[in-house]
């Protein structure tokens, strides 16, 4: 570290905030793309369903089945189609598509809640979508089980079986669990643009000016890093508002951890690809680059749209998006802070931290 | 005192040979012209000096500082200029110059009167607030030049800092340049021009990563071969069959609509090669005697090189 030099950092970084302030691709890219990515993505992968719709087949037409049909029909997620009288009426409406999910009350339901025996109902879906059919699904009998507490007794804790607990987003509402998850993706594209900004100097051919001065890899690369962190900052603040006010999200932690958790996420997404753009000398190799290591793998390892599979938690680990979705999920929707997250928060840190430190160490001063 | 000395430079990329077992020196004060072809290895050669091409073995001495073990030791005492274009097209001329006085660490008090004095210098004045990248081309090789000046360097590495500039702007910076050696700084400057060349105090011709000659202007001048006759004709091709065939001929170079025709004794050739030529056909507009230039010099050496 030494000769390091204050004012040399701060001349790195005034230039390259003047880049960004100048080039408006570059300005787009580190402001308000991540709100716009993070919009369309919402609604792209929204598995946020209408009401669940769904046929009920009463057999037993007792005054308890009665009341379980009519608490049912005045939820505002669940929209009762109708009653059938048959069984096949049921699979054929499901044939046809009419009908998503089913509920069958048996012959005898409200005769052994009435004796206080425990009793059970059937929900039928149709699985051809698996997604939409397992959330109304999980709507509808979390309903019934709600209905069904008021026969609780000492002895049957479940009256009625059917168990579908849903803990912090009891509305099962997709859109709340994945822009959250979704700001990850969005956050990725600040780190894009350090890696273009890196390789741009080199293929512009201002590096070779620069190798030629004193400026040492301790002043260049943290003040590439920085503007750009804080660029980060500014857009990953839209994005919350996008997901806040738009998306209506709720937000049950701080926004000051929030920034806390961004600021270490932003750190190690760009400082991974500053690292990359390193060892790379033009703009598209870096953006394949980052593309093809961060968006890709973050998209489909993190937990994001599947859960995180047992062989790939590994890669998934390693991946800063993996932990950056969920802290988010976790600030949003649980209200945890650094207590609860300080796990996650320490990986994306020690990335950052490595990251920066072996880019300055591998460094060089050289053009070819 | 040295200001530059090599020993066994070298430098490969891959299986080329850029720059081959390179040894020379440069005086401290002195105007230093690397010449030669493309893919001669001037560029190479400046790189591995300016400390930002690490060569594949031997060693040079910048400043009394080893370039290949501890290349930043002597950063704040050189400017250096790459060939291309290699400032900041978004910022002004002002905020270029102000990057690298920060960059150079100039003292801030210095700084406003020494940038003030390097625009005046290079006649930007009235562009200051211009984006370096809308400048024309003479004024962006001024503004490199500038910037590579802004921390008073004793020596400067120039990479043809005057290729595509029109012939005005290239004069003005040779003034530029002619003051700096007033002022003793040493400059290494590499140009495909001849006539910049022969401005230099000493001249290095490099082919195929070698230095195949050095030495003043004046004496590599007279290493071509014998004298030199000026041909005008309008029948050039038929001229250029014949030429070999006439007994004093040692070599001919065409110059657009003359060619030059190297005898041993000029005297005497011109008589008998009218009476060639006129025998042959071959319409005579003029044909005179004249002094070889560097540049034909040059040119014989590289084709002597290049049959060796």
């Amino acid at each position: 570290m030494k000769s390091f030099s204050l004012a040399r950092l701060w001349a790195i970084m005034r230039k390259e905030f003047r880049h960004i302030l100048r080039d408006r691709r570059l300005l787009f890219l580190v402001t308000v793309s991540p709100a716009i990515m993070l919009t369309a993505f919402a609604y792209v992968f929204s598995f946020d369903l209408n009401p669940a719709r769904f046929a009920i087949y009463d057999q037993d037409r007792s005054p308890q089945s009665r009341n379980l049909v009519a608490a049912l029909s005045h939820d505002r997620n669940l929209i009762v189609l109708g009653e059938v009288d048959r069984y096949e009426d049921l699979r054929q409406g499901m044939a046809a598509g009419e009908i998503k999910v089913g509920l069958v009350i048996p012959p005898g339901f409200g005769r052994d809640l009435q004796a206080g025996h425990r009793t059970s109902v059937q929900v039928l879906a149709e699985g051809s979508d698996a997604i939409n059919a397992s959330t109304q699904m999980a709507i509808l009998s979390s309903r019934i089980s709600e209905w069904g507490q008021q026969y609780e007794t000492l002895d049957i804790p479940q009256p009625v079986e059917l168990r579908a607990i849903t803990l912090y987003n009891p509305d099962i509402k997709g859109r709340y669990s994945m822009v959250p998850a979704l700001l990850a993706i969005a956050m990725i594209l600040p780190s894009m643009a350090v890696a273009l900004a890196l390789a741009r100097e080199k293929e512009l051919g201002s590096f070779e000016s620069l190798a030629a001065t004193p400026v040492r890899a301790v002043e260049y690369i943290p003040g590439k890093l920085i503007p750009y962190i804080i660029f980060g900052l500014i857009s990953a603040a839209l994005a919350v508002a996008v997901a806040v006010l738009w998306f209506k999200v709720p937000m049950k932690g701080t926004y000051l951890d929030l920034a806390g958790f961004t600021t270490l996420y932003l750190w190690a997404t760009l400082g991974i690809s500053i690292l990359l753009s390193n060892f790379i000398t033009n703009q598209s190799t870096a953006l394949r680059a980052v593309l093809l290591l961060f968006l890709v793998p973050s998209f489909f390892l993190t937990g994001l749209i599947v859960p995180i599979d047992e062989q790939a938690r590994f890669v998934a680990f390693t991946l800063p998006a993996t932990h950056y979705v969920a802290i988010n999920r976790a600030v949003f929707l649980k209200g945890q802070g650094w207590d609860a997250l300080g796990m996650h928060a320490f990986v994306l840190l020690s990335m950052g931290l490595f990251a920066t430190l072996f880019t300055i160490l591998t460094f060089r001063k050289r053009v070819g | 005192m040295a200001a530059i000395v090599t020993d066994h430079l070298h430098r490969k990329f891959r299986k080329t040979v850029a720059v081959r077992d390179l040894s020379f020196a440069i005086e401290q004060g002195e105007v230093f012209g690397l010449i030669g072809p493309d893919g001669a290895g001037k560029t190479t050669t400046l790189r591995m000096l300016a400390g930002v091409l690490k060569p594949t073995s031997g060693r040079a001495d910048v400043l009394g500082e080893d370039v290949v073990g501890n290349p930043e030791a002597l950063r704040g005492k050189i400017g250096y200029m790459p060939q291309h274009f290699s400032l900041y097209g978004d910022l002004s001329v002002l905020e270029n110059l102000t990057f690298f006085a920060e960059i150079y660490r100039v003292p801030s008090q210095e700084r406003k009167e020494r940038i003030a004095r390097l625009l005046r210098f290079a006649q930007l004045e009235a562009f200051a607030d211009r984006p370096a990248g809308k400048l024309s081309g003479g004024m962006k090789k001024k503004l490199g030049l500038a910037c590579a000046l802004i921390h008073s360097p004793q020596l400067l590495l120039l990479d043809e800092p005057t290729n595509g500039v029109d012939p005005v702007s290239r004069r003005e910076f040779w003034d530029i340049l002619a003051d700096l050696h007033l002022q003793g700084v040493t400059i290494l400057i590499t140009t495909p021009y001849m006539d910049e060349a022969e401005r230099c105090n000493r001249v290095g011709l490099m082919f195929r990563g070698d230095m195949i000659q050095q030495g003043e202007p004046e004496a590599l001048r007279r290493l071509a071969p014998g004298e030199m006759l000026v041909l005008y004709t309008p029948a050039l091709a038929q001229a250029e069959a014949v030429l070999p065939e006439f007994p004093d001929y040692i070599e001919h170079q065409v110059y657009g609509d003359r060619i030059h025709i190297f005898v041993s004794d000029a005297d005497a050739a011109r008589p008998r090669l009218q009476t060639f030529l006129a025998q042959r056909h071959i319409p005579i507009q003029s044909l005179y005697q004249d002094e070889p230039r560097l540049e034909e010099a040059f040119i014989y050496l590289i084709r002597q090189a290049r049959l060796a």
